[in-house]
């Protein structure tokens, strides 16, 4: 027979639908070997039917596919526990045998598995360790920031400090400032204010150097005394601005000054106690 | 050409994987034949109990027998396409399958091959491929293909003489080709 009565006989369509004897088969594929375009005839009826089985392709239930893997599991034990009652007669068996021993529960479907769960135990516990690490990071860098801001603070205090005795600095080499150092009177021995005041430009600069905070409703004030007569020189800011140069109200003439603890606001003339006292030299 | 030498490609190194005994593999192999494979069997055994222990029973063989499998004789597919129907035809000769199925008659298989009494299951492609194919056709190839009928018996089964049923089968596998 050759190629073409072979295409024309029928025996390819017989064949892959298992029709033939075996005999036929085996002849049929022997040719198959040595005319390769007697393989692809096999081949394209082949695909042919293929696709018409494929036509009734159903979906199998949910659950078989475990079903089918539970038994390979049982079957690759049973392959590993095998070699366990082959007599041990050479090394090479005994090695087999640890190995196998050494497998024998674990089997070879459920390996992936526990690597799966070792690599999922990992993780969590590089999870948890990522989360420390970020943790303290958070921390740390809060820290810093606390610093940071505390840093500027006190960079901020520092400048103003600075500022101040700069301030000080230009009112104590400006010639024309008269430095008066008020101090605590009788009752108030450890107040202390100083004045920088300059008669031409009627400046006059308050510093609180010392002076207990006054109560609740009422207020520091400057007096220029002159010529005996008391002349308001405004009230002052305690506390925070404490140690800051207060600008006062502008004064022509001094022979002292006072402070006296007024009501809040100030008034017109000087009615509490007085706080310092300072000559103008 | 490209894509059938990407496919072959794919197919080739999933036969390597699954000689290995790969785990992955098994799934690959099941995510994509199972519908195919359980429709060719659930077509010959007709009952889902009974489809589901021939599946369980082909994927074993087929996972056991994977080393003897020659990629040289035909696709994996036909392979364990194979390996299921005939597990599927072994099932239905079984006593115990004929015990069970007492009620339906063994001279039914003619009628039961018809497409107006065949099981109303939804098929995935039926419609375009098989419904184009000719009746007499579609006949042919079921009783052969799904039954393992022999021509004889086919010939017999369908009451047409021998030569009749061996030029049809020749001429619906040329029909299906053009098909396909």
């Amino acid at each position: 027979m050759d190629s073409k009565e072979y295409i024309t006989s029928g025996k390819i369509e017989e064949y892959i639908l298992g029709l033939l004897s075996p005999k036929d088969e085996k002849e049929l594929l022997e040719f198959a070997e040595k005319h390769p375009e007697i393989k692809q005839e096999i081949e394209a009826n082949q695909a042919a039917l293929n696709q018409y089985a494929n036509a009734f392709s159903q979906i199998p239930p949910a659950d078989l596919e475990e079903s089918i893997i539970a038994e390979l599991d049982a079957l690759a034990e049973e392959e590993a526990n095998a070699p366990q009652k082959r007599t041990l007669t050479s090394s090479v068996n005994q090695e087999k045998l640890a190995q196998n021993t050494q497998i024998k529960t674990i089997s070879k479907f459920r390996i992936p598995l526990i690597a799966a769960s070792v690599a999922l135990l990992l993780s969590l516990v590089g999870n948890v360790l990522l989360y420390q690490n970020w943790q303290n990071t958070q921390r740390k860098l809060h820290t810093a920031l606390l610093d940071n801001t505390q840093f500027a603070q006190k960079l901020q205090v520092n400048q103003t400090e600075n500022q101040l005795l700069a301030q000080k600095l230009d009112l104590l080499k400006n010639p024309a400032n008269q430095y008066v150092e008020l101090k605590g009177s009788d009752a108030f021995p450890e107040s202390k204010v100083l004045i920088y005041w300059d008669d031409n430009a009627e400046t006059v600069f308050l510093q609180i150097e010392n002076l207990p905070e006054p109560p609740e409703g009422k207020q520091y004030q400057l007096w220029a005394i002159y010529q005996d007569k008391a002349i308001d020189a405004g009230v002052f800011e305690t506390g925070d601005k404490a140690k800051q140069l207060q600008k006062m109200k502008a004064i022509a003439g001094a022979d002292m000054f006072v402070v006296t603890l007024e009501k809040k606001g100030g008034v017109p003339q000087p009615e509490g106690q007085a706080y310092v006292i300072g000559k103008v030299s | 050409m490209q894509a059938s030498s990407k496919l072959l490609h794919q197919e080739l190194e999933l036969i390597n994987l699954l000689k290995q005994k790969d785990r992955q593999s098994f799934s690959t192999l099941y995510d994509r034949y199972s519908p195919a494979l359980f429709g060719v069997i659930l077509k010959i055994v007709k009952t889902e109990e009974v489809a589901r222990d021939v599946m369980q029973e082909s994927f074993v063989k087929i996972w056991k027998k994977i080393d003897s499998y020659d990629r040289e004789k035909g696709t994996l597919f036909t392979w364990i396409l194979n390996i299921s129907r005939n597990t599927a035809i072994d099932k239905i000769r079984s006593a115990d399958y004929r015990h069970s199925q007492q009620t339906s008659d063994i001279n039914d298989e003619v009628t039961k091959t018809q497409p107006s009494t065949q099981t109303p299951i939804e098929h995935i492609g039926l419609d375009t491929l098989v419904k184009s194919l000719r009746i007499e056709y579609q006949e042919v190839i079921n009783i052969i293909y799904f039954k393992g009928h022999t021509h004889t018996e086919a010939a017999e089964a369908l009451s047409i003489p021998l030569g009749t049923l061996k030029t049809r089968v020749k001429a619906a596998l040329q029909e299906l080709r053009k098909l396909t």
